[in-house]
This record gives C-alpha cells, structure tokens and sequence, in this order.
C-alpha cells in the first residue's frame, strides 16, 4: 500500500523525529500540512517536542500563524458552545457534542491544534423541531436564506432524506450549527439509529481539579452540562463520516482524528472488545474495518494484532478491498501544487461517486443529480 | 521565464517568499515586466506561499480565455478572470494568501512608507521611521503612498502594513501598487510612463496601471522600521486643507478597524494596538491635491520625531 509522503508523516506520527531538512522539503511539507487542514497540529507537537528552533528563516512565522490560529478556533469553538447552552438553559434536553466540539469537551488529544468550522450536535429525533424553533428565536437564521437563496429542493432535501436539519447561521457571529438526529442518512446502504447513540452518551466530565476552579475557567464552564458520544461511538462516529457517507478525498485529518482517539482509548479496559461487538451491533463494521486498516497501515496508529484481525469479518469482498487499498491512500494524500496531480485526482474522483452510491439508492440518486445537474445549467446554485 | 512556466520561481516580498508558476504566455510578459529587479529566493529560504496561474480549461486557453488563481487551498474566493487581466488574478492570489495565513503578523489594510536615515557621525545606527496610511478605500491611501514612495520615502506597502507584535516593528510588504482611474494620469504625469505597467482595462475596479515598486525598497525589503505616525487621508476636492489629531479610545478604535486581522490574533493583536495608540500620532488628513497632502505627511513625521 503507497504510504503517506515521509515527511508529512513524520511530522504526524513522530514530530520529536523531525529536523535537519533542507528548507526546500519544509516548504513543501508545510504545504502539504496546510493544504490537509493539520499544520496547526504539527506546529503545536512542535512545540512540544522543542524542535522549534534552527529551522530555515520564515518557516517559525508559518508555524506561529498556524498556532495563532488554532487558539483563536478553540476560544470560539468554547463560546459557541456556551451560547448554545444559554439558549437551552430552561429546558431539559440531552445534547452530545460532535466531532471538534465533542473532542475538545472530552479533552482528547486530537483536539489540539485541530481547526473546526461547524459545531455539530445531536439529539433525538422527536426533539429536532423543538430544538430548531428554539435556535430560529434566539438568532440563527437558514444558512440557504442568507445566500439568498431560499430553494425548496435543498431544504426539503435535508429535511426528507438527511440525517441533520439544513445548516443554521447565527446572524451575529456568523457561526455555523449542524443539527443531528442521527450519524448517517437514513437512506444510505448503511443506517445508523440515533437513539442507540443517545442512549450510551456520556456527561462532559469536568476538567478542574476543584470546584472552584471549575467555576473560574471560561472554557470548563463552557463545556459543562454537555453530553459527548462514548468512546466507541466517538470513533465510530468518525470513522463513518470519513468512509461512509464522506468522500474520503481531503479526509486526512480525520484520519488523524481516529488515530489519535485508537491512541487514546486503546488501553481502556476491554475497548477493543466493546468496539468490535458495538460495531456488529449499530452494523458500522465496515468503516471500522477501513479505519483500523488505513489508520495502522498510514499512520502507525496502535491497533492490536487481535483487533485487526476481529475485524477482518467485516472486510468487503477482495476486489473491493484490493481497489480501496489503490484509491485510498492516494485520495488521501496532499498534492504538492507544483507536482502533477492527476492520479490523486482520479482516485478522488472515484471515492467521490463512491460515496454518493453508499448514501441513496440508485433510483433517488439518479434523480438527485438530475435536479442537481438541471440547476447547475441554469446557472443556479445548489447545495 | 523558463522557471515561471515550470513553477519553479521564487521571490522575495519582505518577509515573504513566494513561489509562482504559470504557464500563460500573456502573464509570464507581464508578470516579468512588473516584477522585474525583485530578490529572488535563496534555497535556504522557507516558502511560504504558492501560487499558479492558469486556464480555466484547455477550451479557455484559446477561445475567449479564461484564467484563475490556484493557491491548492479550497475555501478560497479567487474568481475566473479574462485571459488579459491574469495579472490581477496572480496579484489578487497572493494578496488573499497574505491576508488570510500570515497571523504571525497583525495585519493594517493600509499603505506604509518610511523614512531611513543614514547612520550618525558617531556611527549609531537610527531606526527607519514609518507612517501608516489608512481609510475606506477611495480615500486616496494609493495615490499618497504612491506619491511618498517615489519622494525620499521608501515603499513598504501599498496594500497591507505587517507588524511584529512582539516588538511592535513594521515590516515591508513591497508590492506594485495598483492605481485606479483617475490617479492613473496624476501619477503618470509625475513619474512618467516607465514606471508604470501597461493599462488593465475593463477590470472590476474600471482601468488599472500598476506603479512598480522602487528599486530601493526592493533592495532593502529585510529592513524593518518602527511605527510613529498613523494618519487617515481623505481627498476632498475644493475643500480647505485640514489636520485634525486625534488619540485615546477613538485612535485605539480607529487603528482597530483597520485591521485586517486583530480578531485572529486575540490577545496580542489588543496588546499591539493598545502600545500603538500610545506611543503614535493619530491625524485626520484632508486634502485637496496631492503636493499638499505629502507635505501635510512631512511636517507631521518632522514634528513626530
């Protein structure tokens, strides 16, 4: 299987290893970085690793840039969910935090450095209205209306058939709020119900080591009241949004998530029992299985040999397997600007129409990209 | 050329280093004829930005051409411009990269010069001297810039102003400076016709010429200088001659609202600009030709010092 160019790697797997590279391969890995959403990541490990010093002239500003803004990400990832917190402060409602949010409440280690742009949550379906009417009054408006472009079929594309409400805007701070009531569309090949999800859900646990601290800490209080998926469910949240209902390209980031989280949770008692049987039973084995196989064989990630092989039962037949060992390390790799690109293109290309295929059924997919190409030769934009 | 076409050239902007390639002939002749006499990168230079230039499509390449900027990013805003004006996507390219991922600095959408001085009969070295120049755009920061930078000023900036919040030095961010409309003719009377690019016709902004950069401040585009004056010119056609100063909370929210990114650096941006409003002049400028509006700056930096 083609790895990850070697640098890039290092630089994720193994910061305290870098060094010593001519200014020419920092340019490009730092691109590469930038262009795959982790150089904040990197230039934090850096940091942490003290490999900041004796690097070539004008790559610590580049590093500092990122750093600047991946503290600034945080601080408004805590407000946002502080605020939305205070719109439902009278009201007695289980919300999970999701993906960015959820890791930076629950403190795992992939939070550091980690760039999000939406906050996600979850809740249970028969809330979701509730929950939307809620945010419409307290400033969130249609992210469609404020393009101007209220068009039916999106919304009514959203609300038919996926599984979150049409992205909300709060008209203030221009922040955006994805409303879940469950992790996959409930048309895809592979559905996933969200109350099983709920139901395993754990309060945020507090970060301070006194009260009083608790009380004195902006981001602990805003974190407080919040509920995050449970372990295994977190993973296999991320592992479904990257290799079933996402498209894979560009998706190295989330690979990195997922294997910052194998880290993290490996050595809980019995995880890699709980994940493989939790997987069977939500039927999200399949993108465990690409997980654990893309995280270990691109990043080092620390998967046991008995895991790895338990999940073998949710292999894809050969073929399928031999082709996604072809287009997914590709799909997933950065191109240099100047390099050509064209295989990495059409590997994308693939998984592109690969993921639209998982996610409806054949007939409402042929109709979705009609509408979709019809308004596109008019000119008009879609979602 | 030949490192143009293959995207192998790379120059220096300041504290920058730019990598572009394209391998649009019309834009190579242009691209050369503005950026000529720019430092080109060492190779123990960092790059910090990349950038290509091209077709649309093949299609777009010969019939009605189309070019667009590509920094390999995906959320960024560049549009598909005609094959003639692929200069102002290449210039607009860099500029949104500068903008968006160069938080090492604090960020003034402003134009910049500064005064150098030679070192005194005792050899002490003096720092070079800067004025900011802020405001709408509109207000005429292009055109005074323009004029300082081409009279015992040295350009630093036409565009942005980049400070080092730790030591709360400016850094030069030499770039032509693209003059629009009506400036085009005063500046081209001034200067005469060979510091200027051909003209851009039909652009977004109505006609474009770029003035390129003095060769000065090319040279010494590693040299920074500290901040002492900010001034927000405003061409009012007829009216008198006006310098109003002004400090405390309104310069403080002033130079804020010039900032392209102060909300991106969060603290240290607030400290900056706190330090600045201290230490600096803050003027109100309103003028009616150019000649007065620089000798409005020189008198002010005089009394600064």
């Amino acid at each position: 299987m083609k790895g990850l160019p070697a640098d890039l790697k290092t630089l994720l797997v193994a910061p305290h290893m870098a060094g010593g590279w001519s200014a020419e391969r920092w340019s490009r890995v730092a691109y590469l970085a930038q262009a795959a959403g982790v150089l904040t990541r990197i230039s934090v490990d850096l940091t942490e690793a003290g490999k900041r010093t004796g690097l070539p002239q004008g790559l610590e500003g580049c590093l500092l840039s990122a750093e600047r803004n991946g503290a600034r990400n945080q601080v408004r990832l805590s407000w946002e969910m502080d605020r939305i917190k205070r719109v439902f402060w009278d009201r007695d409602i289980k919300i999970v935090l999701l993906k960015g949010a959820a890791y930076l409440a629950g403190d795992i280690p992939c939070t550091r450095g980690r760039l999000s742009s939406d906050m996600d949550i979850l809740v249970a379906k028969d809330e979701l209205a509730g929950v939307e009417a809620t945010l419409l009054d307290a400033g969130w408006v249609s992210a469609k209306e404020i393009q101007g472009d209220a068009e039916d079929y999106d919304d009514l594309y959203y609300r038919r058939w996926m599984h979150e409400l049409p992205p909300l805007v709060h008209e203030g701070r221009g922040t955006v709020i994805d409303v879940h009531h469950t992790i996959l569309p409930p048309t895809g090949r592979v559905t996933a119900d969200g109350s099983e999800l709920l139901e395993l859900a754990v309060p945020v646990e507090s970060l301070a080591a006194t009260e009083v601290e608790a009380a004195n800490d902006p981001a602990e209080r805003s974190r407080q009241g919040y509920y995050v998926l449970c372990d295994t469910d977190m993973l296999l949240h991320s592992t479904v949004h990257l290799f079933q209902d996402g498209e894979i390209r560009g998706g190295l980031r989330d690979l990195v998530d997922q294997r910052d989280m194998i880290a993290h949770f490996a050595d809980r008692p019995g995880f890699w029992d709980r994940l493989i049987a939790r997987a069977e039973y939500l039927g999200l084995g399949r993108p465990l299985f690409y997980s654990l196989r893309y995280a270990e064989a691109l990043l080092d990630a620390p998967v046991p040999e008995p895991a790895l092989k338990a999940s073998q039962r949710f292999a894809p037949p050969l073929p399928v397997r031999l082709l996604m060992d072809l287009l997914v390390p590709r799909a997933l790799t950065p191109t240099y600007l100047f390099d050509s690109n064209r295989v990495v293109n059409f590997a994308g290309e693939l998984l592109y129409m690969r993921s639209h295929w998982l996610r409806m059924p054949p007939v409402m997919l042929a109709r979705h990209l009609a509408i979709k190409a019809w308004r596109r030769a008019g000119g008009t934009k879609t979602a | 050329m030949r490192g143009l076409r293959r995207g192998t050239l790379k120059f220096k902007v300041g504290p920058f280093v730019a990598r572009i390639g394209t391998t649009y002939p019309l834009l190579q002749q242009d691209f050369l004829d503005i950026y000529e006499g720019y430092p080109l990168a060492a190779p123990e230079d960092f790059v910090h930005f990349n950038l290509k230039v091209g077709p649309v499509s093949l299609l777009r390449r010969w019939f009605r051409p189309k070019v667009i900027a590509d920094g390999g990013f995906v959320a960024s805003p560049f549009v598909p411009l005609p094959g003639d004006l692929a200069i102002l996507a290449l210039e607009m390219g860099l500029n949104w990269q500068v903008g968006t991922k160069s938080d090492q600095f604090l960020i003034f959408h402003s134009g910049v010069v500064a005064k150098d001085f030679e070192p005194s009969a005792t050899g002490e070295v003096r720092p070079s001297r800067a004025v900011l120049m802020a405001g709408q755009s509109g207000a005429g920061k292009s055109t005074l810039t323009a004029g300082l930078a081409y009279n015992g000023w040295r350009l630093f900036s036409d565009e942005f102003a980049l400070m080092d919040t730790s030591d709360l030095q400016l850094y030069p961010y030499p770039r032509p400076i693209s003059l629009k409309n009506q400036s085009i003719e005063v500046m081209v009377e001034r200067l005469g016709e060979e510091v200027f690019s051909r003209p851009y016709l039909d652009t977004p902004k109505g006609t474009i010429r770029y003035l390129k950069a003095p060769g000065d401040s090319l040279r010494n585009g590693d040299r920074p200088a500290r901040l002492d004056l900010v001034v927000f010119p405003e061409y009012s056609p007829g009216a008198p001659a006006q310098v109003a100063e002004f400090e405390g909370a309104e310069a403080f929210a002033m130079l804020r609202g010039a900032s392209v990114n102060c909300d991106r650096l969060g603290q240290a941006a607030f400290d900056a600009i706190s330090d600045l409003t201290g230490r600096c002049k803050f003027f109100h400028l309103q003028y009616d030709t150019l000649d007065m509006a620089m000798r409005m700056v020189e008198d002010l930096m005089e009394e600064a010092a």
